[in-house]
This record gives C-alpha cells, structure tokens and sequence, in this order.
C-alpha cells in the first residue's frame, strides 16, 4: 500500500518516463516521415480515432472498476479478519473457564489452553499470509522479460522473496505447538487444517466442561467465520480479474496509442507549418495518458502478489498479533511493522 | 478460466479471423461501389456515426458490466461453497464423538460415520458440478452454425462433452452402489444427497453422537449449502436478459454495417488513396467493437463449459482434497493442472 498522499514526480519518472520516450520517438517518426519523405498517406482523419478513444477509454474505465473492486474487497476482507480475530481473543478469554467444569482446572492450566487457542490463531494469520503471496500464473512476477524481472525484485525489496520467507517460518515456529509443527506444514493448506485443529482443540474443552455448550457454539461460529475470510481470499487470489477482459483492453489502448500521432499530424497541420512539431508533444502525452490508466488498473488487478499497490498484510497480521498478546497479559510485544520507501506492507 | 496474464494473439485470432474477413468484404464491396459504381451517394457524413459510437461503447459497457458481474458472482458462490465445505468437514470432525451417547460406539465406528458424511458432501460437489453443466437454450453450445460447433469442440475437449464418465465414476466411489442408484434416479440429485445428510443428522441425534446444539449448527450448514446451490442454479437458469443482450448485438451490427459509408467519405478528404486506406481503418474500429461485445457475450454464461467458466472441477478438486486430509488420509488425488491456457 502506497502511503504518500501524492505519487512523488520521480516515482513517475522512473515508472513511465522510458514509455514515454517511446511515444515521443514513434510519434517523431511519423512527423518526419510526412515532412521529409513527401507520405501524405501516412495521415488519417480523425473520425477512427475519435471511435475507439471512445471505447476505450469507456472499456479502460470499466475494468479499473472492476480492479478496484478488487483491491477494495481484499481490503474488507482483511478488515474482517482484523475484527473477526479480536472477538477470537475476548471469547477466548472470557469464555474459557471453571464455572462447568466438574473437575476444576488449575489457573495455570486455563491460562495455557487459552494461550494455545490464541497462538495457534495467530499462526494461523502468517501462514495465510504466506499462502496467498505465493505467485499464480498471471501475475507480473511470473511474467516474462522486464515486468516480471521488475516485479521479482520489488518482491525482494519488501521482504517477499520468492522462495523462503523467513517471517512465516519464524512466526509459526513460535506460536505453533512443536507435536503439531510438522503435520501442520506438512497439509496442502496449512491454514485450513490450523483451523480444523482449533475445532479439535474446542471439542476438547467442552469434553473437559471448560466452556459450555452455548460458548463451544459461539467460538466454533467465529472459526467458521475465519473459513469465510480465508475462502474469500483465496476466492480473490486465485480468480484473476478475467484475462478475457482485462487482455483485450491492452491490445486495445496499443491500437489506440499506434494510430494516435496519423490522426494527430493531419489536425495540427491545420494550424501552421509548425504545427506538425507541435504535435509531437501532444501525442506523446495522450498516449501516456491513456497508457498510465491501464497500467494503474492491470497493477491493481492483484491485491496479493507482494508489490506496492498490495493490502498491506504484514502489517495488519502485526496490529492484530499485538491486541491478541496484549489480551493474553503479555508485555513482550513485537514491534509494528514500518513503511519502507513510502510503502506498507 | 484462462490463467494467462495476456490472451495469446493466435487465441484471439483464431476467434476473430473469420469475422476480420467479413468485415474487410464489406469494407471492400462499399470502396469498390464508391469508386467504379459512381456512387457517391452511398456514402454519409461522419456525425451519426460518432453518435452511434458512443451510444453502443455506453451500452456495451453496461453490458460487459452485467455479464462480469454474473461472472464474479458466480465465482463468489464457489468461493462460498469452499468455505462452508471447509467448515462442514471440521463440524463433522470435532462434533461427532462419544461425549453425549447412551452406547459408546468404537473409534473405527465413528470415524466410517465421519467419513460417509465427508464422502456424501464430496459427491455433492460434483452433482452439482455436472448439473451445472447442463446446456440451456441461450448457451453458445446450442446455437446453430459455427458458434455452437466451436462451443461444441470446447465443451469436449475441456471434458464436458455429452459423455461425463468422470462424475459417474466419482459418484460412485463416493456414494456407495446402493445410494447411487437410489439418488442418480432423482430429478435433482444434488438436493436430495443434502436431504440425505439431514437424515443421517437426526440419526446421529438420536443415537446420541451429537447433541441438540451440535445438531442445529450442522443442519444449518446444510441450509447454507441449500443456498449456495440455488444461487448458482439462479445464474445458471436466469441468462441475461435477452432483450439487453440481443438488442447490445444488433446495435454493434448496425454500427458495423453504417460505419465504411462514414470512413469512406471521411478518407476521401485526404487524397484519391484515401478511399483504399480506410479499408484497414474501417476493418480495426468494426474489430474493436466487436470484440468488446464478443468478449461480454461468451462471459454471460459461467456455467457452460467453456474457457471463460468458473473453474469448477479444479474448486471441487481442492476442497476434495482439504476434505479427505481432515480424515486423516493420505492417498490424495492430483490437483487439476490448467490446459492450454485454461483451468477447468
């Protein structure tokens, strides 16, 4: 997540100036030609291109609709599980208790099975962190050539790396139980079974009476609940934003971009000698205009694939970490995730 | 789902060459006409056609709008199908023990009853596959012609042609012979494996595997996959409407049909040439406009068996998987691998 409120003119730069250059050298091209090599031809009227900067510019519209509906909903579903997971932390502690039980248990052992339910939650926070970072096929960092050598570095730079990532490993070392490690790791989703064994873990504690009925119920509603969040994601992660739409507005804004400067000589010319120069400009920035909304819209697309316009994940896994030790009484907290060069992650 | 980042440029060949050529004829009848038939008549200004443009670019973004979001819920079903999956195998895992029973029933005993109700809801899934899969009236598959010959080589070489030994087999596997029989005969064989999980329910209840509470929350989940069914059978039978749809095409084709009459006399203006050159031009605006109608056509349906559909085998594959891993199994089937392109 990008956290300035305006993107600095160097990001810009750095980002688009080297498309821009090529739009002004096509459209340099075209100039010269028709001053130079006598190609009248090369002109169009402008009724074709007043026909598709319609239409796409209506077509680019909609998708960046769509990608932000995108990234907005990856965010409410991590608003949720922020807010899901609280009311994880005040059940547990309040809910586990001896007020049931037959047998009573001793303060240390409640304490332990409530530290256990909320650490394995926790766990279960990274490791799903760490399952949707992992790369899908239409992302940039599995593309070829300079986006995706561009996007496997930004993924470096925020700690991301493509193989191992430290923090999940550190992090579910220290919140899972060492009996349950290995099995956990070892599922196909990890995440969906540290649930199923949060499920196990409740249907013990009703066996032993520490909650009752209406308790075992209300948790076991909110694990579900964290199936939905998790799901959700998941749904987001792993259904790109249809590439039938969202491939054929590119090949459209190319079309756009490669007729632009043959309709934009014949106009300027009406103006002066000059005006064919004049056009250079001109051209280059429609271009980039147009360009720079389908590059927004196609970085947006993927809320989860670990480069600036991501949720910031990390960062909400540490806010919720903090509350949920804070709750348990605990005064060794970790510290809170900071931006790095302007983003959040 | 086509997983690729870009549609491949022989993809959207392949899909609009015989279109391209149409058009370029038509193009090509109306320069020829202009030039040797004398008639210069035939041609018209620009103004209704940038009307036209616009209007049909407003209505194709509603429709492309509308058939997206038919599409995205769609998928938002399945994700919702996942989730309460998920959770119905971890209700069924924890909740069904000896806690409340009168007779105490051996380990063995409750995990076959654990696993017939894990295995009645993975057959559920790919009932409800299959039914989806069905072919209605307004699909691609149906039309006469090309279109519903492509649709056709689709459908079979994605695996859901008319033959679909794939549900079968797993139906069985997952069913038992018996209770196939029984539930295959069914007009709506999805709902009734559902009904048959309440009953097994109520049986549980009384043998005292569950108790009330347990009981309510399960046959709740059954509820909520009651409503994941409906919803999608709500997209699967309810097509966009015709009316907007159909109107969107005659549109786009009426545009096409006026829009050489506009260029020509447009390209005239710059030269003798000109009348050629707008040949291509006219070709490329016509291609743009039917390709985003195109695009929003084939995306109406996310239930019919082609390349733009929900990828429900794969779905059902992962929660199959999930499933049996929660049973403690280890011998688990392959995920699916995407084709070509696409993820079934």
């Amino acid at each position: 997540m990008f956290i300035e409120k305006n993107y600095s003119f160097e990001r810009v730069v750095r980002y688009s100036g080297r498309p821009f250059l090529l739009f002004a050298v096509y459209s340099t091209t075209i100039v010269l030609l028709w001053e130079y090599a006598n190609l009248n031809w090369i002109t169009i009227p402008w009724l074709p291109l007043s026909l598709i900067g319609t239409a796409v510019a209506f077509y680019v519209g909609f998708k960046n609709n769509s990608s932000y509906d995108r990234m907005w909903e990856a965010r409410k579903i991590w608003g949720a599980i922020v807010n899901s997971s609280r009311a994880w932390g005040t059940y547990v502690g309040s809910f586990v208790s001896n007020q049931f039980a037959a047998i009573p248990a001793s303060k240390h052992e409640l304490q332990a099975a409530k530290t256990q339910l909320i650490y394995r939650h926790i766990a279960w926070l990274y490791a799903l962190r760490n399952q949707l970072l992992v790369v899908t096929n239409w992302e940039h960092a599995n593309q070829r050539g300079k986006t995706g050598k561009r996007a496997q570095r930004y993924r470096e730079a925020y700690g991301i790396g493509q193989i191992e990532d430290e923090v999940m490993k550190n992090e579910l070392q220290n919140y899972l139980p060492h009996h349950e490690l290995q099995r956990l790791v070892d599922y196909q989703n990890t995440a969906t079974q540290i649930i199923d064994q949060q499920a196990k873990d409740l249907a013990q504690l009703r066996s032993k009476e520490l909650i009752d009925d209406f308790r075992h119920m209300e948790l076991q509603k909110l694990l579900y609940d964290f199936y939905e969040h998790q799901g959700k994601c998941e749904r987001i992660k792993k259904f790109p934003l249809p590439r039938q739409y969202a491939s054929v507005t590119r090949i459209f804004i190319y079309i756009f971009i490669f007729l632009l400067p043959l309709g934009m000589v014949s106009e300027f010319a009406k103006i002066g000698d000059w005006g064919i120069w004049l056009s250079i400009p001109f051209t280059a920035l429609v271009s980039w205009v147009f360009w720079m909304m389908e590059e927004v819209g196609d970085y947006s697309e993927n809320p989860f694939q670990g480069m600036g316009n991501d949720i910031p994940m990390l960062s909400l896994c540490r806010v919720i970490e903090i509350d949920l030790k804070e709750m348990l009484g605990e005064t060794d907290l970790p510290e809170k995730v900071k931006p790095v060069n302007g983003v959040l992650m | 789902m086509f997983v690729e980042k870009n549609l491949s440029l022989s993809r959207i060949w392949r899909l609009s060459s015989s279109y391209v050529l149409i058009l370029t004829l038509w193009a090509g009848l109306i320069v020829s006409a202009f030039k040797y038939g004398q008639l210069s008549w035939l041609t018209i200004p620009w103004l209704p056609l940038s009307v036209m443009g616009t209007a049909v670019a407003f209505y194709l973004g509603f429709k492309n709008n509308s058939s997206y979001d038919r599409m995205w819920e769609a998928r938002k079903i399945w994700g919702a199908i996942v989730n309460s999956s998920r959770a119905w195998g971890s209700h069924v895992n924890s909740f069904i023990n000896n806690q409340f029973a009168d007779i105490p029933l051996s380990h063995g005993e409750i995990h076959h009853l654990k696993e017939k109700l894990i295995y009645r809801h993975i057959a559920w899934l790919y009932a409800l596959r299959s039914q989806l899969l069905q072919i209605t009236q307004w699909e691609h598959a149906n039309q006469s012609g090309r279109i519903g010959r492509m649709a056709n080589n689709a459908r079979e070489k994605y695996g859901v042609g008319k033959e679909d030994p794939l549900t079968e087999q797993l139906l069985k596997k997952y069913l038992g012979e018996t209770e196939y029989d029984r539930l295959i005969a069914y007009k709506n064989t999805a709902t009734q494996i559902i009904d048959t999980q309440a009953t097994d329910l109520s049986d549980l209840r009384l043998k005292g595997l569950i108790n009330d509470f347990r009981h309510i929350e399960m046959q709740k989940t059954l509820y909520d996959f009651y409503e994941h069914q409906g919803k999608c059978e709500r997209i699967k039978k309810f097509p966009l409407p015709r009316q907007y749809a159909g109107v969107s095409s005659i549109f786009v084709w009426i545009f096409i049909l006026l829009l050489p009459l506009g260029m020509v006399s447009e390209f005239a203006k710059i030269g003798e040439f000109g009348i050629w050159l707008s040949i291509p031009f006219t070709v490329l605006v016509a291609w743009v406009y039917w390709m985003m109608e195109t695009v929003g056509d084939y995306s109406e349906n996310p239930f019919q068996g082609m390349a733009n559909d929900i990828p429900m085998l794969s779905l059902t594959r992962v929660i199959e998987i999930d499933l049996l891993e929660m049973l403690g199994e280890q011998d688990l089937p392959e995920g699916i691998p995407s084709k070509n392109g696409v993820l079934m």
